[in-house]
């Protein structure tokens, strides 16, 4: 019978390539439930930074002091980059004692954006969420860790849509919602897995294939860097880096240009990836939930302080930044990211009771193999 | 669609198969609202982060609720 073969066909590719992505799932899904947290837990460890009260109008000083004010503190160092925060009246600058700054190994200095007081010091460390993070992000095996999380992704992906066809030939006689609790502890763990795994497939879909796209964010921000920055470098080639121009001036500059954007952060000239060595990089967000998520870099040539290059961020980019709230689930407040976490542990049964189901058919298969091998087979479980 | 009691625990082999459209309608129909869920959060805050709370509790709410009426079938 060809139907019985299909599904057999589909039942055994479920097996398989969920088998294949299983312990990394499992290891996802664990790792993602505090990073699901990450701001709430964070607050808790680290004693947040609050700007001092002061009147209302108080006017904020020139980021070219926040600048000298870091400069000061670390005599010689390069300063990297100058974040502005949106809610308090704080900018924070990255500060490294080397040109391209190693990973993790930089002071983040936070100021008084109307004093240039020094609030807080950061010295370089990583905390136990910085730790989750990484294993979450690629294992600590750097760039093909995260390529290979990706690819599991897609095995996900296969392994979801092949549970969907099968999910078919076991509901035929079941109602929408059957757990027959009464039964074996295999039917009922089968009836769950069915239950969870069909009503989570969307939000399992779109978390997982945002986090596929997410390993793809060095490779796509570096293809695009490749097609941009060469062009832009042209007429400075072979010039060194250039000294950080008037930081103040240049946000001044594009905030006139272009008046519905908010500036979030500043790069400095730099030779590291992240930036342009003759270039500020004023990164801009819309005002909306949405445009808030379109990071928008403007280019401000560092060595006449006045010509703006706003480069079209491409399509692949842009499909990465809204695949990150998608997939972090920090979009809608605490109540979507307790339903985020619900859902996450609704997967971890999914992902549970399959390694259960497929163990305890191993089992009664070996057992009943002289009797009907093949019947068992076509079942499917 | 609701199911009868008697047919929860043993699958009533006398009724015919049901077609693709009759298993399927209900998950599509919460894969549907939760795509929705997933999206107004991203358009909006306040009323839309509300209906999106509520559109991705779906599948946890049908969990929580037909996992308690097979215990009840106890």
């Amino acid at each position: 019978m060809v139907q019985a073969r299909t599904i057999r066909l589909w039942s055994r590719i479920h097996t398989w390539t969920s088998l294949v992505c299983m312990l990394f799932l499992l290891m996802l899904c664990v790792t993602g439930l505090p990073l699901v947290f990450h701001d709430e837990i964070d607050d808790l460890l680290e004693d947040e930074i609050a700007a001092p009260a002061m009147p209302e109008a108080t006017p904020r000083l020139s980021l070219d002091r926040m600048i000298a004010a870091a400069q000061a503190r670390f005599p010689g160092q390069y300063v990297l980059l100058l974040n502005l925060k949106q809610a308090e009246p704080l900018v924070t600058v990255a500060v490294s004692p080397t040109a391209v700054p190693a990973p993790g190994n930089f002071h983040r200095l936070t100021l008084d954006a109307r004093t240039a007081e020094m609030l807080g010091e950061e010295t370089p460390h990583q905390d136990v969420m910085d730790i989750v993070l990484r294993i979450h992000k690629d294992m600590f095996a750097g760039l093909p860790g995260e390529l290979f999380l990706g690819a599991m992704g897609l095995v996900f992906a296969a392994s979801i849509i092949s549970g969907v066809v099968v999910y078919w030939p076991f509901m035929r006689r079941l109602d929408f919602g059957t757990i027959r609790r009464r039964s074996s502890p295999r039917v009922k763990w089968l009836d769950t897995h069915n239950l969870l795994g069909i009503v989570t497939v969307t939000w399992t879909i779109v978390v997982g294939l945002t986090g596929m796209i997410n390993t793809l964010a060095t490779p796509l921000f570096d293809l695009w860097r490749a097609q941009l920055i060469p062009v832009l470098l042209a007429p400075h080639l072979d010039k060194p880096v250039a000294p950080i121009p008037s930081v103040q001036a240049a946000v001044e500059l594009v905030c006139a240009r272009f008046p519905d954007r908010l500036v979030t952060s500043v790069t400095m000239p730099t030779s590291a990836r992240f930036g342009s060595p003759q270039h500020l990089v004023v990164w801009t967000k819309g005002a909306t939930p949405f445009t808030a998520r379109m990071l928008q870099p403007m280019l401000v040539d560092a060595n006449d302080g006045k010509t703006i290059v706003a480069p079209e961020v491409p399509w692949y980019l842009k499909t990465l930044q809204v695949s990150r709230p998608l997939h972090f689930g920090d979009y809608g407040g605490l109540p979507l990211k307790i339903v985020w976490a619900l859902l996450d542990v609704m997967t971890i049964i999914v992902l549970v009771s399959g390694i259960y189901l497929w163990a305890a058919r191993r089992r009664s298969s070996a057992r009943r193999k002289p009797l009907d091998a093949g019947q068992t087979a076509a079942a499917g479980v | 669609m609701p199911p009868s009691v008697s047919s929860a625990d043993v699958p009533n082999r006398a009724r015919h198969h049901r077609s693709a459209w009759a298993v399927f309608r209900v998950p599509l129909l919460v894969g549907l609202v939760c795509t929705a869920g997933l999206g107004l959060a991203l358009v909006g805050d306040g009323i839309w982060d509300g209906l999106s709370w509520l559109a991705l509790s779906l599948p946890v709410t049908l969990v929580a609720f037909y996992w308690r009426r097979a215990g009840r079938l106890r």
